[in-house]
């Protein structure tokens, strides 16, 4: 079905308001008939009831009249004036009781056409025949009456006492038809009641009816309602119940296009969100956890840091204080500093004296270790002229080598004659060796020489160069001296400042004392706020544990 | 007093010689009257020594004296051939000792020497790296070639052990300048 809910419930309001308000409008119609009918019936009936009395009034008048006149008559009383008084009386009452004849006459038959019931529509017919009855039989009673007031008129008592019995039979007759048309219209009175009775009945009877019916459908409409709301709707807050315990796990079947779908959509988002919120918050609680932990920890670790600073000031208090004491020894070593820098410059004065004669034997050095140089390599020039004998030396005995094997070959050439030569050759080839080894040994010496002779050259230039450098650091040191009494004067200044400066340092450090005691005030109020911290870190700490334990309930 | 020194020690010195001298001039006289013998020249080539008998040298020169251009390659040659040099205005082939005995051991400097021989059928001078000196050797010292362990192949004609008298140079292996001409230049 895809008619919503809303609209359903509308709809069997408005049915049940529908019956309901023609079951009213039913009612207030029946109210209306028995309403008109109890007018009609009073209206008529009243009206019908206060003619008959006046009808029975004047029958009475006109007996009592007619009496009168008789009795007068009868008496021989004279006075005609009354008589005809009570005469004209009479026949007033009898015209009037003939219209209230001819009225009652007229109403009776109207209300027979147009009675509520058939049974009052017999009864006015009854009583109109009555009537009419009655109404002869006064014609009658007014004929003899006519005939008996004209005897009274001519006071003919014995006419009168003739006809006198007659016309009280008459008058009773006449009597005794009003009361029968009044016990007539006690009938209708009756009948119009039991008519009105009716219409009650059966307007409580079908009003009775639709209610019932109106009932029936209310008890539809409620269970229609019932079948299409309450048990989705029981189906979805057994599953809102599992949710709020905890489980998040489920979801609702979502079929159809109606309020209790769109709600089961909307509660599986919901409920999809939730287990979405469930797993971020219990990470988050996870993470907050741990957060609360390092909180906890990183407060500890403030609270002993405030404790070593409080510490520290404390130090730095005795240190301050120790300052100030040797701030005072300070200014005494000072001036004494003062003095002794003055005994300085004067032993640096004699310093660069002294270093001046040390850069001159320092370049007499210089001169005569280039002048052993000098005198090194013409040495050495000397000893490769040498060299160069001793080269040519060489080349002579292997000459003498080579001539003398030829002499020997010479000499074998020559045979016999030639033994003498030979033995002469052998000999002058034995010399040239022997020439030969000597130049040999003497290029040695030669060399060795000529290797002391560049150790020489090298070690010469060497301490021609440590003399330069040796100048060149005299020189150096009469500046350094020189810069050093400069110095040493402006260390005299420099401490007289520094005298100068203790002094306002004295009074800088009174300042620090004064600051030292509000870093001391300040460590207690922070000693006291990281305990607060740790004490709140401890409480974020229970709290993220209880928030774990709540993200536990939910499963999904 | 250094220059009287000196002049002590060249008389001391000319003194040894003399008497030196005429101590081996004694024993020359009773050597010869006793046993024959035969003079070599001993050569170095590499590490080893060479005698070459003394007949056949013509003459005894360094390398280096040569005209300008020392030796000039023959193309085509053989193998032990260095080269043709002018000697005393002839053409004469230069053998190269080292080549001519198959020992792989190189030429010899510029500071080397050159044997010219005589006697051969064209002119020829060995290379050596030295001409050590003169060696008379006598002829039972030498032994045969058999005992010389092949140094030189057959060129090699004997050996003369050190400490043999006259050998005064070292032990040295001797030379047949035919078989090694032959072997050379075939």
């Amino acid at each position: 079905m895809s008619i919503s809910i809303g609209k359903r419930i509308l709809l069997g309001f408005v049915a049940v308001t529908v019956v309901i308000v023609a079951l009213g409008l039913y009612a207030i119609g029946q109210i209306g008939v028995v309403r008109d009918t109890t007018d009609a019936i009073v209206s008529r009936d009243l009206a019908m009831a206060r003619q008959f009395d006046d009808l029975a009034n004047k029958a009475r008048d006109m007996g009592l009249m007619r009496r009168n006149a008789v009795i007068a008559v009868l008496t021989r009383k004279t006075d005609a004036q009354e008589i005809n008084r009570a005469l004209d009386g009479w026949r007033g009452a009898a015209g009037d009781a003939d219209g209230i004849f001819t009225s009652l006459n007229r109403s009776a038959e109207s209300y027979a056409e147009n009675a509520t019931s058939p049974a009052r529509a017999a009864i006015w017919k009854r009583l109109a025949q009555n009537i009419a009855d009655t109404a002869a039989q006064f014609r009658q009673l007014r004929t003899a009456s006519e005939a008996q007031i004209s005897a009274i008129t001519a006071r003919d008592a014995d006419a009168v006492e003739a006809r006198n019995e007659e016309i009280n039979r008459q008058q009773e007759a006449v009597l005794r038809g009003i009361d029968r048309g009044r016990d007539v219209l006690d009938e209708g009175i009756v009948a119009g009641q039991r008519a009105v009775q009716g219409v009650y009945e059966s307007s409580r009877l079908s009003i009775l009816g639709t209610l019932a019916a109106c009932a029936l459908l209310s008890i539809l409409v409620t269970i229609l309602i019932s079948r299409a709301v309450v048990r989705p709707l029981s189906i979805v807050m057994d599953f809102v119940e599992r949710v709020g315990s905890g489980d998040l796990s489920g979801a609702l079947p979502a079929r159809g296009n109606d309020e209790i779908a769109r709600l089961s959509r909307t509660l599986n988002a919901m409920v999809g969100g939730l287990a979405e919120l469930a797993r971020t918050n219990r990470a988050a609680t996870a993470d907050l956890n741990a957060a609360a932990a390092e909180i906890r920890a990183s407060a500890q670790e403030q609270a002993a840091s405030v404790e070593e600073q409080f510490a520290a000031v404390q130090e730095t208090a005795a240190t301050v204080d120790e300052i100030t004491h040797s701030g005072a020894q300070i200014t005494k070593r000072a001036g004494e500093v003062i003095a002794t820098a003055k005994a300085t410059a004067q032993t640096s004065r004699q310093g660069l004296r002294a270093v001046a004669d040390t850069a001159k034997a320092m370049d007499a050095i210089r001169e005569q270790a280039e002048a052993v140089a000098g005198n090194i390599v013409t040495l050495s020039e000397k000893t490769q002229a040498i060299g160069d004998i001793i080269e040519t030396v060489n080349d002579i005995s292997e000459r003498t080598h080579l001539l003398a094997l030829n002499a020997a070959i010479e000499a074998a050439a020559a045979g016999e004659s030639g033994r003498s030569f030979a033995v002469v050759a052998a000999e002058m080839k034995q010399l040239a060796d022997q020439a030969k080894a000597a130049t040999v040994q003497v290029r040695g010496i030669l060399g060795e020489i000529q290797r002391g002779i560049n150790t020489s050259v090298m070690l010469t230039e060497e301490a021609v160069k440590r003399a330069a450098t040796g100048k060149t650091r005299s020189d150096t040191t009469q500046r350094t001296i020189e810069e050093i009494s400069a110095r040493v004067e402006e260390n005299v200044q420099t401490f007289q400042q520094i005298v100068a400066s203790t002094n306002q340092q004295q009074l800088g450090i009174e300042q620090v004392m004064g600051a030292l005691q509000n870093i001391r005030q300040a460590s207690q109020q922070t000693a006291a706020g990281t305990r607060e911290v740790e004490a709140a870190s401890a409480n974020l700490t229970e709290l993220a544990q209880a928030l774990m334990a709540l993200a536990e309930r939910y499963r999904h | 007093m250094s220059a009287r020194g000196a002049e002590e020690r060249s008389a001391e010195r000319a003194r040894i010689l003399r008497a030196e001298r005429t101590a081996a001039l004694a024993r020359r006289g009773a050597a010869q009257a006793a046993r024959p013998a035969t003079r070599y020249l001993v050569c170095a080539c590499g590490p080893e020594r060479y005698g070459l008998s003394i007949a056949v040298a013509a003459q005894v020169l360094p390398i280096q004296v040569l005209p300008m251009r020392p030796c000039t390659p023959v193309p085509g040659a053989v193998p032990a051939l260095i080269g043709l040099a002018a000697l005393s205005g002839r053409m004469v082939g230069v053998l190269g000792l080292a080549r001519a005995l198959g020992r792989g051991i190189g030429d010899p400097g510029p500071d080397g020497h050159l044997v010219a021989l005589k006697g051969t059928a064209q002119p020829v001078a060995l290379a050596v790296d030295r001409v050590l000196g003169v060696a008379s050797v006598d002829d039972e010292v030498v032994e045969p070639p058999s005992a010389a362990g092949g140094m030189g192949g057959e060129a090699v004609s004997g050996y003369c052990p050190a400490g043999a008298e006259g050998a005064a140079l070292g032990d040295f292996l001797v030379l047949d300048l035919a078989r090694l001409l032959r072997r050379a230049l075939p």
